[in-house]
């Protein structure tokens, strides 16, 4: 599986758990704190990436990027994964 | 009579001082320094009644809470904050406990916020507006010197400690102690801050009392998603802001934040890490950034301007801001403050006259680096999360033998409420199912930043000789990664 469908699906049981509902039709223009998701439920997705792929880019990059979309957010993890490989 | 005094003075008397935002309408007040004094004198002027006795505040919007500060500061003998939306909508509509009634109409308020029975609430939305008026009318010129005939009393100001459950504890401060830390520059008057705290608590207290005093101009940002709250910023030009390195992080993900010219930066509430100092100096390299160590207890401890996270070791040996500071056998930072602290502190303050502030640190090359709370409290983006309550939780389920909840390190809020579970033997339930049935039970016991959203199941949890959980763990785990934030209790303001 690749990156964005890893993440599209830990958002969907992350959006689930954390209790909140998610805007229709998610691209990579969408806004992240428009897409439904909340802060706590941004901070889980995170972590749950963490779990899952053992990396998190945002604590790991010497200048840390706060992503404004879903495609930036994807491309965080992107670049993040093929510097470990 | 001293805030009061130092309102009308501030030179350009009909510049902004503060820009309320109604959370419903979204409409936005201007008022003046001239607006805010008369209203202050308006307040004391209306209720002698008040002076040298104890008052609870309570107001919703900013300029009310500011207006009411100002009117009974020297005025009234103690002040407890309340938060601007800790009371409900019949208490507020009760006119009979508008201003100044003792406890006897106000039994939940009192219990609720454990506050003294002797006690008066006030509200000033609900301010006798009509003996304003007719004073208004009347008086002119002379309402001045009315309400200042009486001697300034130094008012003692009560804040609430940011526990995580049951009543509130109180914590004095008087007048001296909380403005310690304010600069009064001239160049200071050009700044717009934003207010990203609840004004009750002590940080948001420091940005009203830093922008009101010095004449700089404060927009009411403590409510709203995001996005609002930056388009906000952006429309009225905020150059100042003082928030959570978890504000931060996500006021950085908005793209309105970019169009902010920043000279200002102040971060506090939770502990500054690397990447947040980098990516803000990165972003504004003009700016002036600081992290605040600070806390409800102790006051304003010191700012580090370095740019870098923790604090220069020389600050052991030479002190800093008048405090001096060191580290005990067990690796709690102690400071032993140029201010006189709060007597119920008494039991954690040394011989020597060092007061215990319950953070781990860790001294590594030249710099103190802040771990966590030594007691295992928990910082979800600033709300904090009592490790036992959760534990208490999690232990009432059929399933589990065994809980040690802590704070795991998260690059958006600080931290995660995580847990260490034991399950009991034989399971009969698969681990998944177990793990649904925990979420479950959390969901319906706990508030959403107290569920735990990291579950691992382990065979064993350390303990010490006594049985009980080693919290430390959480944070020695936490304490060799670089650019995360652990937990922290005291306010890094």
């Amino acid at each position: 599986m690749d990156i964005e469908s890893i993440i599209r699906k830990t958002l969907l049981e992350v959006a689930e758990m954390a209790d909140c509902t998610l805007v229709d039709n998610i691209d990579e223009h969408t806004v992240l704190l428009q897409s439904g998701l909340d802060s706590l439920g941004f901070a889980m997705l995170v972590a749950q990436l963490e779990e899952d792929l053992a990396i998190d880019p945002f604590s790991e990059m010497e200048m840390a990027v706060y992503p404004r979309t879903f495609g930036e957010f994807v491309a965080v993890y992107r670049q993040s994964l093929s510097q470990r490989d | 009579m001293r805030w009061l005094s130092d309102l009308s003075k501030i030179k350009n008397h009909a510049s902004c001082a503060i820009i309320d935002v109604s959370s419903c309408s979204h409409t936005q007040v201007h008022f003046s320094y001239s607006d805010l004094h008369k209203r202050a004198l308006h307040l004391r002027a209306s209720y002698p009644h008040l002076y040298n006795q104890c008052i609870a505040i309570s107001a919703r919007r900013l300029s009310d809470f500011v207006s009411a500060l100002f009117a009974f500061e020297g005025h009234c003998a103690a002040i407890y904050l309340l938060p601007k939306n800790g009371l409900s909508d019949k208490t507020r509509s009760n006119k009979s406990i508008a201003a100044g009634h003792p406890k006897q109409e106000n039994n939940l308020v009192h219990e609720t916020y454990n506050l003294p029975e002797y006690a008066q609430l006030f509200i000033p939305e609900r301010a006798d507006t009509q003996t304003l008026k007719s004073r208004q009318a009347m008086q002119n010129e002379g309402l001045n010197q009315q309400s200042t005939s009486k001697v300034s009393l130094d008012t003692q100001f009560y804040l609430a400690t940011s526990g995580t459950s049951g009543k509130a504890k109180w914590i004095g401060h008087n007048t001296d102690s909380l403005t310690k830390a304010i600069k009064l520059k001239p160049q200071l008057t050009d700044l717009r801050w934003a207010l990203c705290y609840e004004p009750s608590r002590f940080a948001g207290l420091q940005v009203v009392l830093q922008s009101m005093l010095s004449g700089a101009s404060l927009l009411d940002c403590s409510e709203g998603d995001f996005e609002t709250r930056a388009n906000r910023m952006l429309l009225h030009k905020v150059n100042a802001i003082s928030c959570t390195p978890s504000f931060w992080r996500q006021l950085l993900m908005q793209k309105s934040s970019e169009s902010l010219e920043l000279q200002h930066i102040t971060l506090g509430g939770e502990i500054a890490d690397h990447a947040i100092l980098r990516a803000l100096s990165h972003r504004c390299p003009e700016a002036k950034l600081m992290h605040i160590y600070a806390s409800t207890e102790l006051g304003v401890g010191f700012a580090v301007s370095d740019k870098q996270a923790g604090f220069p070791d020389k600050w052991l040996s030479e002190g800093v801001n008048g405090h001096f500071l060191k580290i005990d056998a067990q690796n709690h930072l102690r400071i032993k403050p140029n201010i006189a602290l709060d007597k119920a502190l008494a039991p954690l303050i040394d011989e020597n006259g060092y007061y215990d502030t319950g953070d781990l640190v860790s001294h590594i090359k030249n710099r103190v680096i802040f771990l966590g709370r030594a007691s295992g409290l928990i910082n979800v983006g600033g709300a904090k999360v009592s490790p036992e309550e959760v534990e208490h939780v999690l232990l009432a389920s059929p399933l589990v033998q065994q809980a040690k909840v802590y704070g795991k390190a998260n690059s958006v809020l600080g931290q995660l409420v995580a847990a260490d579970i034991v399950l009991k033997q034989p399971l009969e339930v698969s681990t998944s199912e177990a793990k649904q049935s925990l979420l479950t039970l959390s969901q319906n016991n706990l508030a959403r930043h107290k569920i735990p959203r990291i579950i691992h199941f382990v065979s064993a949890i350390d303990a010490n000789d006594s049985g009980k959980i080693m919290r430390h763990r959480a944070a020695d785990e936490t304490a060799g990664k670089p650019c995360v934030i652990e937990n922290s209790e005291t306010n890094h303001e």
